[in-house]
């Protein structure tokens, strides 16, 4: 069975949504027939990130967490993978890394150690929230239009599908969600502009 | 009034039609409602400026009719 480590850190609201939002992927990886290497919450560590990496090969990477174009965190902010210090980890992998401005220079090197593919964004990832909704995510429709289309990369990895399907199906989610918005008489017009640079500052890598 | 300013005074007025009750999280920044926003937007500081260059990357695709494309 191929073989998909997630990190899903959960320590403030960003990364809570992100947790919430990436809670049915575990189910749709076991329907997938992947084995799964959950590292949640205070799990979610270098150390075990790494120990995990370097006992199995794993096929698929999916990162969640906040970053910078050098590098990615795991819980309480913790430096994940750095540009030239431990990127090599990723070698031989697919990744999708669903933070921050990575696709800028983390994933380049990544591809340049070896890694098959990395998707991720080179610019800030920005999402809307609803106040009062923070204790739950899923609810949070705003959120939703946001966060639905970028965990579509993840869903297409794990149907098997390539990185640049997956890419483009993602793609396709967000200018789905745009287009809903502009052809109907929403208040929630002003939603377009971030929906828009997210889908933008998706970079699908390959080596 | 300098061109700077009155990018600042155009973003500011966008973000003034938000509802009271929509924050917008930025992976890496934080959340922020309408008003901190502004805020920030008017100091012209690091997130100001990340929310000005978001706009103004909006307003270019406009023009350029990426919505009719």
């Amino acid at each position: 069975m191929p073989k998909v480590l997630l990190t899903r850190p959960s320590y403030e609201t960003v990364t809570r949504y992100l947790y919430a939002f990436s809670q049915k992927l575990i189910k749709f990886a076991d329907e997938y027939k992947w084995t799964v290497f959950d590292l949640k919450k205070t799990a979610a560590t270098l150390r075990k990130f790494t120990a995990l990496i370097n006992i199995n090969s794993l096929d698929l990477v999916l990162l969640h967490g906040h970053g910078n174009y050098s590098s990615i965190t795991c819980q309480n902010e913790e430096i994940l993978l750095e540009k030239g210090k431990n990127e090599h980890l990723l070698k031989d992998t697919r990744t999708y890394a669903f933070s921050c401005e990575t696709g800028k220079e983390l994933g380049p090197a990544a591809i340049k150690k070896g890694a098959k593919s990395y998707i991720g964004y080179d610019e800030v990832f920005v999402f809307y929230q609803t106040e009062g909704q923070e204790n739950y995510p899923l609810k949070d429709k705003r959120a939703g239009q946001f966060l639905e289309p970028a965990f579509e990369v993840s869903y297409s990895l794990l149907r098997k599908s390539s990185p640049k399907t997956a890419y483009r199906n993602s793609q396709k989610a967000f200018k789905k969600n745009i287009d809903s918005l502009i052809s109907s008489k929403s208040k929630e017009l002003y939603l377009v502009r971030y929906l828009l640079w997210d889908m933008r500052h998706q970079v699908c890598l390959e080596s | 009034m300098k061109k700077r300013e009155k990018i600042i005074r155009l973003v500011t007025a966008r973000l003034e039609i938000w509802p009271e009750n929509a924050k917008l999280a930025i992976v890496g920044f934080g959340t922020f409602n309408k008003h901190q926003l502004i805020s920030h937007v008017k100091k012209d500081d690091d997130l100001g400026k990340k929310i000005i260059e978001i706009e103004l990357e909006y307003l270019k695709s406009l023009k350029k009719g990426v919505f009719y494309a």
